[in-house]
């Protein structure tokens, strides 16, 4: 990994900011490492150098006549494979979409060109987003950077191995039971999961209506806070998008968790964790108090049944949307897939409406406790990354489906809606563990606060594979 | 509440074929009864909660012209 891409992209923006670096120099060397690693970690599908190089030199050229747009002018970018690229061809990792070149861009794609940025090219994702672990991709499956028989984690397994990589500063991703923070996590990286509507999903392949989230994968919390300056806001094009006024979540930050309540969820959260990954969050824990934070026990009744919920909700809207193609296409599907696209067409009407009955009561448990506390911290996912191809584990002695634990403690904020950060907080057996705020709806600056306090104080969002 | 009987792979298959329109060879209908029947048992604790009073997260919203 060169200095360069090395660097997070609040750093690369200052040394654009302050002419020690140029777009052009910085487009390259992330090129370079495209080229170096790519075949290594499997990470981008498309990789748009020529493309990239022309808009960086547009940048450059613009920066040097004095307009900046901001921030993020002539940074690099990749944008997950589910997202639609106009006249680039957007796969979704799978094989039915092939040769699919959309007419327009993604309304986080279009933002983000806006603000400058320059799209290296498009990343890997486990098919439709439809799994947790980055392996079932018509492209292969992404690989874990700090040691590559392992998942990425999903489904942006690409945003997450480009940028804990080096090949990306900061990568696009989509959310839908915990898909931005279970790949982050994995690959000890920041990720972040506004809350729902925060964010336009507006050309973004669906995967489940109610449920998906769109949002960035980076190295640090300050990052995630430039890039959602420039993605947040109403959409008329997302029937889901919250027509609120958004905060400056970069200039609001001020590394200060003194004096806030922080909710720590022992169930299922932690006591259903692997215990070296609780024995590092339990140290993470122990910094944030340090920081001046009060850590409170909290219990949110009804967690236990948030997976059925959310596995009724994917079950029933997913095969809804992919009805058509199941239908006379079954076999462009990956095994895992197709089987679990078929499982959706045994569902009763009923279990689905129960399930979003569930949600009801989940979102209510959870804002009863955020009137108590101001955030709650949580281990990112239970286990540390699997070898790829293993499809069970044992966590404390119980064997369990490894799509089941490493959904575990990210889908009741996707469940609920709720703003949620992962960032990497130490490792166990070498590998990376993530610690997980989340917080009250549209309170994402404190859930990057807190992150970004965090990592003001610890080192490990500053660890390279 | 309904109570419901065990899943079985005529269940999976009739479904599918019939309902769903998309047939499956009897082997996958038989392993998919087994992951359909682990599911439903999870499904049946929620059918138990007491959700009663409670609106489904997903409620109709009228479209206004100027929103088309």
């Amino acid at each position: 990994m060169s200095d360069i891409t090395r660097m997070d992209l609040a750093s690369l923006s200052q040394a654009v900011a302050t002419r020690s670096l140029s777009p052009v120099e910085i487009t390259q060397a992330f090129l370079d490492a495209i080229e170096r690693d790519n075949a290594r970690l499997n990470a981008f599908i498309t990789v748009t150098a020529e493309a990239a190089m022309e808009q960086a030199q547009a940048a450059e050229q613009e920066i040097m006549a004095g307009r900046i747009r901001g921030p993020l002018n002539g940074l690099p970018i990749g944008h997950k494979d589910l997202y639609q690229t106009a006249g680039l061809r957007t796969t979704g990792g799978s094989k039915l979409l092939d040769d699919w070149v959309p007419d327009e861009d993604a309304t986080v794609v279009r933002l983000l060109a806006d603000a400058g940025m320059v799209m290296l090219g498009k990343l890997n994702t486990h098919e439709f987003a439809y799994g947790p672990t980055g392996e079932h991709s018509s492209a292969g499956p992404s690989r874990n950077p700090w040691d590559t028989s392992r998942i990425s984690g999903g489904s942006s397994g690409g945003s997450a191995a480009a940028v804990a990589g080096g090949l990306l500063p900061v990568a696009s991703g989509s959310d839908t039971g915990g898909s931005i923070r279970m790949p982050a996590a994995c690959c000890g990286i920041t990720g972040l999961k506004p809350t729902y509507g925060r964010v336009s999903r507006a050309g973004i392949l669906p995967l489940c209506w109610t449920m998906d989230h769109a949002g960035p994968l980076t190295r640090t919390a300050e990052d995630a806070a430039l890039i959602l300056d420039a993605i947040a806001g109403h959409d008329p094009r997302d029937a889901a998008s919250a027509d609120r006024t958004v905060p400056a979540y970069h200039a609001g930050l001020t590394g200060s968790i003194s004096g806030v309540k922080i909710g720590i969820p022992r169930a299922v959260f932690y006591e259903a964790a692997q215990e070296p990954v609780v024995a590092v969050v339990e140290e993470a824990l122990l910094v944030l108090k340090d920081l001046g934070a009060e850590l409170v026990e909290v219990e949110i009744p009804s967690i236990a049944h948030s997976q059925a919920a959310a596995l009724a909700i994917y079950l029933a809207e997913a095969t809804a949307y992919h009805d058509d193609s199941l239908a006379d296409k079954a076999d462009l599907y990956s095994e895992q897939v197709r089987v679990f696209l078929e499982l959706g067409d045994q569902l009763l009407a009923k279990d689905y409406i129960h399930a979003q009955r569930f949600r009801t009561l989940l979102g209510q448990e959870m804002a009863q406790v955020l009137t108590e506390v101001d955030l709650l911290a949580t281990p990112g996912i239970a286990l540390t990354a699997t070898p790829i191809g293993e499809e069970t584990l044992s966590i404390r002695g119980q064997e369990e489906g490894v799509f089941g634990a490493i959904l575990r403690n990210t889908e009741p904020f996707d469940m609920t809606g709720l703003p949620a950060l992962v960032v990497p907080c130490g490792f166990a057996e070498g590998l990376p563990v993530s610690l997980q705020f989340a917080g009250r709806a549209f309170d994402e600056l404190g859930v990057l606060n807190a992150g970004h306090a965090f990592q003001q104080a610890t080192g490990w969002h500053e660890r390279r594979p | 509440m309904s109570r419901r009987e065990k899943i079985s792979k005529e269940t999976v298959a009739a479904i599918a074929r019939e309902n769903a329109g998309h047939p499956l060879a009897p082997e996958r209908a038989e392993a998919y009864a087994g992951i359909l029947e682990d599911m439903l048992t999870q499904l049946d604790a929620l059918r138990a909660l007491p959700l009663k009073h409670l609106e489904p997260a997903t409620i109709f919203r009228p479209i206004e012209i100027d929103k088309q």
